[in-house]
């Protein structure tokens, strides 16, 4: 039962992840969308390609190690590239300068757990610790976005939609791949795949904030 | 085995509430959001309606001045003119006919500089030189008016790229400078005036300097309407006005005016 809700919480991720791509393409032509999200045209498409990967490991060939590869190392370009998205969409970025070092930091962390780790094998730790790093810039959007002046319209706002699925996201990836490290060992797979859902179920959720992003974007220029 | 199940359970049920929690957040900052974006329209909106009552009372005040300045200069002047204009006619005696067309030149050349003052006054009251020409022109034809009556050597210079205001902001600064010469016609006993107009990237610095005989503390006082005035009218541009002045030092007012709109703190 545990695989067949894996399986149905993946397909729907690539589904959203496959919209949200096709969306993204409709808007890159278009000059009135913001900047911003001309750029994040660029990550749907590394995200397509994980996406893909992860299909043709789940469903074509189960012992395809080399997307774990690829997983892993995707992971040094989502944290760098959503920490330069989140920075650049805060308001009043040049206020939170300091917090450069603290993401500097945190990437250098990865790459050293990713270095010294097998990336035949899903490193759970520089997941955890990317999410940890993602959270918090999350949280530093939403406090400089309380800090000044109130004129954009929330629910209209790309840039709001995006960060809140990235935290909605990082949030459970941050105690899921923790726990996923600690328990792997230790618990049936069929437990280990219902943690391994949440983490899907969270990434599918992400990925329809992203949609929605898109879409106030096609609403805004219109 | 039961343990780590027991873990994956409550592990499930903390994720759980954690998107629970999750989604009462987002309702919770777009809420919060929105109660600061209300708040922050309706001080905006108090904002402008004050900055439009200061407005109007500005114009108001502006108005009443220039009748009270076209009212001094018919009496102090044209009146006068006319008056005497007058008085030439009616002692015309036409058997003295060399005399007679000499009064007559006269008349009719008093005549002709009165019409002249009420087009330059005319058109130092109306707002349309400004409008149709801007303010630097409007300043250089103030400089022009002033130096016309020989009492004052006056100098205007412009330095850095000079940009168009909106007509309303240049109207309100051309009244400062208005206000300023006034005060210093009335009161300064200045012989030299110098009108620098400094553009900058962001700002207008306006200096009006005369060589005058300053201010004392007494002096402060009886000259107060009029540069509160001035303040206040920079005030609306969101400018400051700065007044230095020593006893027998002279007198330079400096008024600084962004370019662009600030944006409002709340």
């Amino acid at each position: 039962m545990g695989k067949t809700i894996d399986y149905i919480l993946f397909d729907l991720q690539c589904i959203a992840g496959l919209i949200s791509f096709l969306l993204s393409i409709r808007l890159i032509k278009n000059d009135s969308i913001p900047n911003y999200m001309k750029g994040f045209f660029w990550y749907s498409i590394v995200c397509m390609i994980v996406i893909i990967n992860n299909f043709i490991k789940s469903h074509l060939f189960d012992n395809f190690t080399f997307a774990t590869v690829i997983n892993n190392l995707s992971l040094i370009f989502h944290y760098s590239f959503l920490s330069v998205f989140i920075i650049k969409i805060t308001p009043k970025r040049e206020e939170i300068r300091q917090v450069n070092f603290f993401l500097i930091v945190i990437l250098i962390l990865i790459i050293y757990l990713l270095v010294t780790h097998n990336l035949e094998k899903h490193v759970y730790q520089a997941f955890s610790l990317s999410g940890f790093g993602l959270s918090i810039l999350c949280l530093i959007y939403y406090y400089q976005l309380f800090n000044n002046l109130p004129i954009l319209n929330l629910r209209k706002e790309p840039s709001f939609w995006i960060v809140t699925g990235v935290f909605f996201c990082m949030s459970i990836i941050v105690p899921s791949s923790a726990m996923i490290g600690y328990l792997k060992n230790k618990i049936s797979e069929f437990n280990l795949i219902i943690i391994h859902d949440i983490a899907t179920f969270s990434y599918l959720v992400m990925h329809v904030f992203f949609i929605k992003a898109f879409l106030c974007s096609i609403q805004q220029r219109q | 085995m039961f343990n780590s199940t027991k873990a994956v359970i409550i592990f499930i049920i903390l994720c759980t509430l954690l998107i629970s929690l999750l989604i009462s957040f987002i309702a919770f900052i777009i809420y919060r959001y929105q109660q600061k974006q209300n708040v922050f329209f309706k001080n905006m909106e108090e904002l402008k309606a004050s900055h439009e009552n200061a407005m109007l009372q500005s114009q108001l005040e502006i108005q009443e001045q220039t009748f009270q300045n076209i009212s001094q200069e018919i009496h102090d002047n044209i009146g006068q003119k006319l008056t005497l204009a007058k008085l030439h006619l009616n002692t015309l005696d036409m058997e003295d006919a060399a005399n007679a067309l000499l009064q007559i030149q006269d008349s009719v050349k008093m005549i002709g500089e009165t019409i002249n003052d009420l087009s330059d006054i005319s058109r130092s009251l109306s707002s349309e030189i400004i409008l149709n020409n801007g303010f630097i022109k409007a300043l250089e034809f103030e400089v022009n008016q002033l130096n016309k009556t020989r009492l004052y050597n006056i100098k205007l210079s412009v330095t850095g790229d000079s940009i168009f205001m909106e007509a309303q902001k240049e109207l309100l600064l051309f009244r400062i400078v208005q206000e300023a010469l006034n005060n210093i016609v009335k009161h300064a006993e200045a012989t030299q005036i110098h009108i620098r107009l400094h553009y900058c990237s962001s700002e207008l610095v306006l200096e009006i300097c005369d060589n005058g005989i300053g201010m004392v503390e007494g002096a402060n006082i009886k000259r107060g309407n009029g540069f509160a005035n001035m303040s206040r009218r920079a005030n609306m541009l969101q400018g400051v006005c700065h007044v230095i002045s020593e006893p027998k030092e002279g007198t330079t007012i400096k008024i600084e005016i962004p370019l662009y709109e600030k944006q409002q703190e709340v």
